[in-house]
């Protein structure tokens, strides 16, 4: 039963009224420890450095002095030669890093993540469970000897001992996804799968770690009834190591559905609440519950603590994109809201990306940055009382956060838009399937402009004027090309006739297909892509293909248009230049033309991009200009 | 001609074997590495006569890039042109900036280009460059050569092909522009001026797309024309085909593609540069010394390009130069295109040293009786590596022929340099004097109780060989015969060391073939055959393009979402999806087989089998034997011939 963010509560309760109040943030006492509130942050690839480092130590530190209660920090490998990606840190190399990131986070409860990736690890030879191939890699893996598990169990009680030595206050141990102890108990990764591993590691880390903290990130549901895990099974292993554990984190998905385990805004947030209250009935208050699973709203959050569903809530993709969460919702606010795309925070990827975020542009930039900072050095950034007013032009995501920015700064601004919502792209794209949450990224930015004193002049078409401090967020242009562009129809401003639509799709950055999903409710729909998948630039590439499949969109792999006509498109194979005709209206996917050159445009006006890029880039004009005085 | 010296610019080169430009992904924080250094004195040891060392780089365009505007690259530099001068070739560094071909993922800020044109594969819409942002990139390209004379170079390369501003800027593909630059040779010259500045009486080169493989892209005749227009400005020209976001098949051709593909682009441009006494170089695939000396001998170049050859075997020049047979590279992709387009290292299938020459090679010791079990790729190098290292060598192969499943692979259509691989290993095995028994099976040795004396190597030293986790070594039962009697069992006393490469074998699902039978013989289906891939790699559509060519009526499925999915990266798929195209295969993604049917899994829809025959492709399981010895390859689990020659290799290495 997934809880919706909108809706009822079991309780019945109302979220609808300021956050203030709630136990979600408020100290309090788990398992004999005071936290400083019920919010976990986590563990996940960052590849911020080889080793757990002063990288890591901004990151989590940011997250803790924003009120995390408990911080979990990046999955260690508790042996030298598992390697799950080229990034992940060693527990034989954490030490430093566990008693930096101890020392910086406190008083929030820092737990070492420790994990073997077994067969799903990147390195030359994974050793797992039985010689089957990892699914994504096709790797075939060597079978670890029982001398070797004893080993692997050993190294996990070793790397707890190091951990908590260290000054980190316990541990938390993969079973999850990307794990050797979940493959153990699964009968996709060997014919003879049971939980006795994952219970010696867990009785060999409480031996080791006596009294410290001792958690389990724990696969309740592999999604593949035929041979995984299953819920029932995970409730008889919950049972067995529940008085071995402080908690247990429900988690779903295996090597096979990867992405259902930290999925986008295509699934419902809170997904996990059914799974978490069955746990939470076996465990009967032996250890606690943690609820995960796409939780990045306060109040959905708060009703899972007030139905007893939970003890302790993790908020990670929340938390990335407002490190300040808690705080935020002490003081009454909404945090900036994750918008769950896992644009930048999925970074489980060969080229080997630094964690970014969509919607705050300081998460993983380099240090020194280019001129990012985040909230938290705002302050010396803060002008003098007589500088000028500061004129953005366009209420898209880019004008919208200079704005913010320069009014934190204590800049006077102004913003003139010529729609007569602010917003921007941003509103058209939350019309799109899974881009709903985008919405609330608009309401929040313009509801922290209004905050901040900014004064907003809609529906104008602004008479630019010459020299002063002016920012151009104007936005970016359809291009001239027959058919009619994506944006205009998602917009509404282009209306679509009746019958069969073509979209050409040359990006593959997912605006395309969302549209192509969502008109596919009504009509014929027609994907073209010179690409061998639909979407390939995004993160959920194997959902959107399945998605697309089940809607009914043809897929037309590895072409492109090649004749455009009003109700017909010819189209050629990329490779072997046949070509075909399709029926249909053309939609024009491709890029899309930057404004009229302005010195300093920002976002679209600039280069028409994704709301990232827009995001950072008014970001960086407006600590600029903060700067510049 | 391939040994006569070559006058380039100021210096003189020894011969016209060239070593050119490429990704390595040795850079350690963006810094030249000493696996740089290593790696490309390997090849001026071997006798390269100009070794162009890879792109330093003015932007961010991958991961691994070096940066070479950052002056902390000077003492990598100076390691690297050490290493070089010290084995007497002559070393240049490419500089180059790739505009729109690059992402803002790494440096989080908008790329740039000549126009606002996306790359077809970064897809990033640029800002177009204005004045002063040309004028920045062009002190740029001065800032990094600088820092290269500094650091030891005799000159610099500038990219202008593959992945290149410089090729954005000449291309009306990308440059779109109505100011002075919409002459792109304009952008080029001041680049080459600003650079010449720095390099002085240095070596200036640039390297010039000659095919971009795109309707209204650059041609041969382009790359003549840019080269007359800039020819007042540089030492040499290097030429190239294809453009790496788009038409990378073209730049790094699988086998089956012909030495000289690329050959009208440098005669074009010699042919504009004649009587100015420029050299010019070509490139092409030339993977042995006689195609090189044929591209010189036609008239086609000055200089011979040989990047894969030379990885393949560092010593390719003076083999060359010898008239000596060189290791073959075999076209295959796998571990130097593929691995870096992975953001892995550089590596090479036929040489294992390959993106590790900066790792010590420990002396060998003692000489050892070395007893090799298994006659495939892992086996071979390991008795070959092992011979050479002075160790006395047998190796026994239980089927009538060398190679195990990579010589099967070799019968596929257009896999037939793989065999390359395999006479190249079975050469040296040869020529190190490693006896080969064929049809023998080891365990047949131990199990036929003739009464006759025990097979030494099997007791002698079994107490000092560890069990394959490095346990105690399991006891060998009925060590006892001499039945079989081969000719290693009879005549030596004993092995101190065995080294079991024994391979996988296949795991068909009942009702199936395995592809392996296919390529055998043993099995030909006919009719209606589905061919189920669950590797993913070349084997599967391989064995459709088989029994396609024999006039089966052929659809190869996969569970993924594309098929022949792993041929993508071998830069083998346009080519093998064209003939599959024209010979009427049908590719089915998403699918499973489901009983008596298959899965379209995303839409849950059943769909009936229709076939006569099924063929598989899945993971192998290893061929287990009951010996006590280092396991390596396939045996140990299955891979590919790289992981096998790889480890082969470095079991020899370890006998002490």
């Amino acid at each position: 039963m997934p809880v919706d963010p909108d809706g009822p509560s079991r309780s019945g309760a109302d979220y609808s009224g300021s956050p203030a109040g709630y136990s979600l943030v408020a100290g309090c006492e788990v398992r004999g420890r005071h936290l400083p509130s019920r919010v976990l942050f986590g563990p996940h690839a960052t590849n911020l450095a080889r080793r757990l480092g002063p990288e890591h130590v901004g990151y989590y530190r940011a997250r803790a002095a924003g009120g995390a209660g408990v911080v979990v920090t990046e999955v260690a490998s508790v042996t030298p030669d598992d390697r799950p990606y080229e990034y992940a840190p060693l527990a034989s190399e954490s030490r430093d890093g566990w008693a930096a990131i101890a020392a910086a986070c406190s008083p929030a409860l820092v737990l070492a993540g420790l994990g073997h990736a077994g067969s799903q690890s990147r390195g030359p030879l994974p050793r797992a469970p039985a010689v089957v191939p990892d699914p994504a890699t096709r790797v075939v893996p060597r079978p670890l000897s029982a001398a070797e598990t004893d080993e692997v169990v050993e190294a996990f009680a070793t790397a707890a001992r190091a951990a908590v030595d260290a000054g980190c206050g316990g541990v938390e141990v993969q079973a999850g996804q990307y794990s050797l102890l979940r493959q153990f108990g699964s009968g996709l990764s060997g014919p003879t799968p049971d939980d006795r591993v994952l219970v010696d590691v867990l009785r060999a880390v409480r031996d080791a770690v006596g009294d410290a903290w001792v958690g389990v990130r724990l696969c309740v549901d592999e999604l593949a009834p035929w041979a995984g895990i299953t819920l029932e099974q995970a409730l008889e292993t919950v049972d067995r190591v529940a008085d071995l554990v402080d908690h247990v984190v429900p988690v779903r998905g295996s090597a096979m559905s990867v992405g259902a385990t930290r999925p986008d805004a295509h699934t419902p947030t809170g997904f996990l609440a059914e799974e978490c209250a069955a746990v939470r009935s076996v465990v009967a208050g032996r250890c606690a519950v943690v609820l995960a699973g796409s939780v990045v709203d306060p109040g959905q959050a708060q009703a899972a603590l007030d139905d007893g569903i939970a003890d302790l809530v993790e908020m990670t993709r929340a938390q990335i994109a407002d490190p300040t969460l808690v705080w935020t919702v002490r003081d009454g606010r909404t945090p900036r809201p994750c918008v769950l795309t896992n644009q930048g925070c999925r970074v489980r990827d060969v080229r080997n990306p630094r964690i970014a975020c969509t919607v705050e542009p300081a998460v993983g930039a380099p240090v020194p940055g280019p001129n990012v900072t985040s909230d938290v050095s705002m302050a010396a950034l803060l002008t003098s009382v007589a500088a000028p007013e500061v004129l953005v032009v366009g209420a898209g995501p880019a004008g919208l956060e200079a704005a913010r920015t320069l009014a934190l700064g204590g800049r006077a601004v102004r913003i003139v838009e010529r729609d007569e919502e602010p917003g921007g792209l941003l509103r058209a794209i939350a019309t799109l399937p899974g881009r709903h949450r985008f919405a609330g990224l608009a309401d929040w930015l313009v509801d922290e402009v209004v905050r901040l004193g900014v004064s907003m002049q809609l529906g104008i078409s602004s008479d630019l004027p010459d020299g002063g401090s002016v920012l151009f967020a104007t936005g970016g242009l359809d291009a001239p090309r027959p058919g009619l562009p994506i944006a205009a129809v998602v917009r509404g401003t282009a209306p679509l006739p009746d019958g069969p639509v073509v979209l050409d799709d040359p990006l593959g950055d997912g605006a395309a297909v969302a549209l192509a999903e969502h008109l596919a409710q009504y009509r014929a729909v027609a994907l073209v892509t010179p690409d061998q998948v639909a979407g390939k630039q995004l993160a959920d590439l194997v959902g959107a293909n399945g998605r697309l499949q089940r809607v009914g969109v043809e897929r037309v792999l590895e072409h492109r248009v090649v004749e455009r006509h009003p109700d017909h498109v010819v189209v050629a194979d990329v490779v072997t230049g046949t070509r075909r005709t399709l029926v249909g209206t053309l939609v024009d996917a491709g890029p899309r033309l930057p404004a009229p050159t302005h010195p300093g445009a920002i976002g679209d006006a600039r280069a028409p991009r994704t709301v990232a890029e827009a995001i950072r880039e008014g970001r960086r004009a407006a600590e600029g200009m903060l700067r510049a005085g | 001609m391939l040994g006569e010296p070559i006058r380039v610019g100021r210096q003189v080169v020894r011969n016209r074997i060239v070593f050119p430009a490429h990704l390595t992904n040795a850079a350690e924080d963006n810094r030249p590495s000493a696996q740089h250094a290593a790696y490309y004195a390997a090849r001026a040891q071997g006798g390269a006569g100009l070794v162009i060392v890879e792109e330093q780089a003015l932007d961010r365009p991958y991961e691994k890039a070096v940066l070479g505007t950052d002056p902390a690259v000077v003492p990598g530099y100076r390691a690297i042109t050490d290493a070089v001068h010290a084995h007497g070739a002559v070393v240049l560094a490419q500089v180059g900036h790739n505009g729109a071909q690059s992402s803002s993922l790494y440096a989080r800020t908008v790329v740039e280009a000549p126009s606002p044109v996306p790359d077809p594969m970064f897809r990033e819409v640029p800002v177009a460059l204005d004045d002063a942002g040309i004028a920045r990139v062009v002190e740029g390209f001065a800032t990094v050569a600088r820092h290269c004379v500094a650091g030891g170079f005799d000159g610099v390369e500038i990219q202008g092909s593959q992945a290149s501003l410089v090729r954005q800027f000449l291309s009306p593909l990308t440059n779109h522009r109505t100011d002075r630059y919409g002459d792109g040779v304009l952008f080029l010259r001041e680049v080459l001026a600003a650079v010449r500045a720095e390099v002085g009486g240095g070596i200036l080169g640039v390297r010039l797309q000659g095919d971009e493989g795109l309707d209204g892209g650059l041609t041969a005749a382009d790359a003549a024309r840019v080269a007359a227009r800039i020819a007042d400005l540089v030492d040499v020209v290097n030429t190239a085909v294809g453009v790496a976001t788009v038409t990378l098949p073209l730049i790094e051709p699988p086998m089956g593609v012909p030495a000289g593909y690329a050959e009208p682009v440098p005669s074009a441009v010699r042919a504009a540069l004649a009587g100015t006494g420029i050299p010019v170089i070509g490139v092409g695939r030339y993977t042995t010394p006689e195609q090189a000396e044929r591209a010189l001998s036609s008239g086609a170049c000055d200089l011979v390009g040989v990047v894969r050859g030379q990885i393949a075997d560092p010593s390719f020049a003076t083999k060359a130069l010898a008239g000596r047979r060189v290791r073959h590279c075999i076209g295959c992709n796998q571990e130097c295109i593929a691995a870096v387009g992975l953001n892995r290292r550089l590596g090479c299938v036929v040489n294992p040293d390959a993106g590790r020459e900066s790792v010590p090679v420990p002396a060998p010791g003692p000489r050892r009786r070395v007893l090799v079990v298994g006659g495939g790729p892992a086996g071979l190098a390991a008795a070959a590596e092992a011979a050479e290292r002075g160790h006395d060598v047998d190796l026994v192969e239980r089927s009538d022929r060398l190679g195990g499943r990579l010589a099967l692979a070799a019968a596929a259509p257009e896999r037939g340099e793989l065999a390359l691989a395999v006479a190249d290993l079975a050469r040296r095995c040869r020529d190190a004097g490693v006896r080969i028994s064929l049809r023998t099976d080891a365990r047949e040795l131990r199990d036929a109780g003739s009464g006759a004396a025990d097979p030494a190597w099997c007791r002698t030293r079994e107490e000092e060989v560890g069990g394959p986790d490095g346990g105690p070594p399991r006891q060998l039962r009925d060590a006892g015969s001499g039945a079989a009697d081969p000719a290693w069992c009879r005549t030596r006393e004993g092995a101190d060391v065995v080294i079991v490469a024994t391979g996988a074998r296949p795991d068909p699902p009942s009702g199936t073939i395995d592809v392996t039978d296919v390529l055998t013989g043993t099995a030909s289906p006919s009719g209606r055959v589905l061919v189920v891939d669950e590797l993913g790699g070349p084997a599967a559509p391989s064995v459709a393009e088989l029994l396609a060519r024999r006039g089966a009526r052929v659809r190869l499925m996969t569970s993924g979402m594309v098929a022949a999915e792993g041929l993508g990266p071998l830069l083998e798929r346009e080519r093998w999806r064209r003939r599959a195209d024209a010979l009427g295969i049908e590719l089915l993604t998403d699918r499973v087989l489901l009983g008596d049917g298959i899965l379209h899994h995303p839409t849950d829809t059943l769909e009936p089998l229709d076939a006569d025959a099924i063929v598989h492709a899945g993971p192998a399981v290893p061929a287990e034997i009951e010996l006590v010895g280092t396991r390596v390859g396939d045996v140990l689990a299955p891979r590919d011939a790289a992981a096998a020659i790889r480890e082969g290799t470095d079991a020899a290495r370890a006998v002490r």
